[in-house]
């Protein structure tokens, strides 16, 4: 299991990303100022950090000084949104900058992709008999290969990514088809519903991927 | 064109009049002069050849035999000899007849001997190939014949002496004009040059130099000015400043406002997201709501505070008298169900006194203070709330027992947004606007605030107002 610090100050934003990191399946440790962060690296040891920059006593800057040396992933999570504060940020020497307010489904995105750059996810995923190869775009199902397009490739990839987490219509282009989000066409366009029909039928999911009515889709294990 | 090339052009056509004019009347008065003394010089020259010849004539005259004509041209011949000078000729005419002249070819004016009368001399000026000649006439009888003695003197030295002046003179007004030019221009430069200098600062300051002033001493008008202009730029600067500050606070609330607004909108949207995206046990589903309604209340406090500060900030305040016992027991009775739900004690005691002021504004401030202190105490501690007179102010004190301010903090908890302890003053349900907030109303009430704090014993706000004229206190508000 992954294990994921979480610096924040800010109580109930801190218990929102425990709480749905533990859905998907990090192990969490939440502490709200840079000394007690500070404390917990010099004996303990983490995938990654996430990391806000006001923080009390030792700011996020600071803190991201000590944990540098140490080669662990650290996104900034920060209400600070000038270019000034991202660049500041990125120096640093932090993997990403997230931008209060954010979604969930953007954090999960953001550290998968910082957790894969650092080659601690694992490439092969699993979702009952369907294995997925994400390093070298194969899907099995039980021991046969099905043939999938990039884009079914991708969406099964998030699917199987959130499992059990609703995944809305506008979220799911966002992240397949980012080049339609500013089309005009976006709500009358067929193409997810298309997608997931062609899922359903090449991995036989008709059960899993439930169609959650005003919403969008989620893959339920 | 500048100042100072008018001054010299204005000064310099003045002086050239002057000189024209002066020397004019010179020239003239002295060439006047000189033809006076050339004319009386020809006369004595003339009466000198009349005398001579008229003696000789006598004695000759007086002979039995003579020849008049003859006789005349030797005379005439012997006077030019002996006692005329070079420049002169003598003419002797006997009954209009030329019988003497000691040069050939003159010709003598018309108007000469026409004009000649008895004892009368008579001269004219002629110019003859570019030489002047004075002719003197004189006139007398002798035997039956009128003889005329006509001396030409040659004046020409006079236009050389003319011409010469004036060249002198022109020489000199040259000299004369062109060290004028030089000492007006100087003289102009420097009595213009604070002005340019003053002009260059002005031209600074127009381009943003805010800072620049103007450095010319003295009494003189540049120099009235330049203090007149330092006392503008100083006061453009502290506006400029002050508008510059007014920029930058309000940059800064706007920046503060967003960041403060974002931790609620963060945690409201992404429980409500996380509600609606996934099944949650009933647990945490009760969690992500208190959530969400917590930090909706924060966000609605906030609201309610910020479009208070904007309506002071822009709005008087309606003042009427207060009787102090009545407010601060209201005060009282409004956080006791408060601090007594935390187990904290109030003690509270008041003089009787009359202060002016927007009453539930007031109220906002020490309800505030309270609240403030209640946060900062521990369960079972005490806030005590007082108002005494002392001597023309009335003054209200809130003190409590709890964590206390340290000293770097005191300066700026009365900023916008700005908590002492974030995550504590977050979760007893703070936004960073209570004694900004509180701090403004007592300003619009020119009320003084005063805040002692000692970290582990606790904090004393004392708040002074000034106490309401007893005289006209009778439609006392209670």
């Amino acid at each position: 299991m992954l294990k994921i610090l979480i610096v924040e100050d800010e109580k109930p934003i801190s218990d929102l990303i425990v709480m749905n990191l533990t859905r998907a399946g990090y192990k969490c440790t939440a502490l709200y100022d840079g000394e007690s962060a500070a404390d917990m690296l010099e004996t303990n040891n983490f995938d990654l950090i996430l990391l806000d920059i006001m923080l009390p006593k030792i700011n996020g800057y600071e803190l991201m000084e000590y944990i540098r040396p140490m080669n662990i992933p650290v996104i900034f999570i920060t209400a600070k949104a000038s270019l000034d504060d991202r660049i500041k940020g990125l120096t640093s020497g932090a993997e990403d900058y997230l931008v209060k307010p954010f979604e969930i489904v953007e954090l999960l995105a953001r550290i998968n992709i910082v957790l894969r750059r650092y080659n601690k996810t694992e490439s092969i995923l699993t979702f009952k008999d369907i294995t997925v190869d994400t390093e070298n775009h194969i899907v099995k199902k039980g021991d046969t290969a099905v043939s999938l397009t990039p884009k079914e490739f991708e969406l099964l990839v998030v699917f199987i990514r959130n499992k059990n987490i609703t995944l809305f219509r506008d979220r799911l282009y966002e992240l397949v088809w980012p080049e339609l989000i500013y089309s005009d066409e976006l709500s009358e366009t067929r193409t997810l519903d298309l997608h997931i029909q062609r899922l359903r039928k090449k991995l036989d999911l008709k059960n899993d991927l439930k169609t959650i009515y005003n919403a969008g889709y989620r893959l339920t294990e | 064109m500048k100042f100072r090339y008018k001054v010299l052009i204005i000064n310099m056509l003045l002086l050239s009049a002057v000189l024209l004019a002066v020397g004019y009347v010179i020239l003239k008065r002295s060439y006047d002069l000189a033809l006076d003394t050339q004319i009386e010089n020809a006369v004595l020259e003339n009466n000198l050849a009349e005398a001579s010849i008229e003696y000789s004539l006598l004695s000759v005259i007086n002979s039995p035999r003579y020849n008049l004509d003859r006789e005349l041209d030797s005379i005439s011949g012997q006077v030019y000899a002996g006692m005329m000078s070079d420049t002169s000729d003598l003419i002797i005419l006997y009954s209009g007849n030329q019988v003497f002249s000691s040069e050939e070819n003159i010709i003598i004016p018309d108007d000469l001997i026409l004009q000649v009368d008895n004892n009368i001399k008579n001269y004219i000026i002629t110019e003859e190939d570019g030489r002047l000649f004075i002719y003197i006439a004189s006139f007398c009888k002798i035997d039956k014949g009128i003889l005329n003695i006509i001396t030409r003197r040659d004046i020409t030295g006079l236009k050389r002496f003319v011409k010469k002046s004036i060249n002198d003179y022109r020489s000199l007004s040259l000299i004369i004009l062109t060290s004028a030019t030089l000492i007006i221009y100087i003289i102009s430069y420097f009595l213009t040059r604070p002005l340019e200098k003053l002009n260059d600062v002005t031209d600074a300051f127009a381009r943003g130099s805010y800072s620049k002033r103007s450095s010319i001493k003295g009494h003189d008008e540049v120099a009235l000015l330049s203090d007149k202009f330092n006392q503008m730029a100083d006061s453009v600067e502290t506006h400029i400043d002050e508008l510059n500050d007014m920029i930058k606070r309000r940059d800064q609330f706007v920046a503060d406002f967003t960041h403060e607004i974002k931790t609620p909108m963060t945690a409201i949207i992404g429980y409500a997201d996380t509600m609606r995206s996934t099944d949650l046990d009933e647990d945490q589903q009760l969690m992500a709501l208190n959530y969400i309604f917590s930090e909706g209340k924060r966000l609605e406090d906030m609201s309610m505070k910020l479009f208070d500060l904007i309506y002071l900030k822009s709005n008087t305040i309606d003042k009427k008298p207060i009787s102090a016992v009545s407010f601060g027991n209201d005060i009282v009775n409004s956080v006791d169900p408060i601090l007594s739900s935390d187990d904290i004690s109030l003690k509270y005691e008041f003089e009787q006194g009359i202060i002016t002021g927007d009453r539930e504004l007031l109220k906002t401030v020490f309800i505030n203070l309270i609240d403030n202190a209640r946060k900062a105490s521990s369960k079972g501690s005490r806030v005590i709330f007082k108002g005494d007179k002392k001597g023309e102010f009335y003054c209200f004190t809130v003190q409590d027992f709890g964590v206390g301010i340290e000293e770097k903090d005191l300066s700026r908890i009365c900023d916008e947004f700005y908590m002492v302890d974030k995550s504590r003053s977050r979760k007893k349900g703070g936004a960073g606007l209570g004694l900004s907030l509180a701090s403004l109303i007592l300003n619009r009430h020119d009320a003084d605030m005063k805040i002692e704090s000692t970290p582990n014993v606790g904090t004393t706000f004392k708040i002074s107002f000034k106490l309401y004229e007893e005289d006209n206190g009778k439609n006392m508000n209670e």
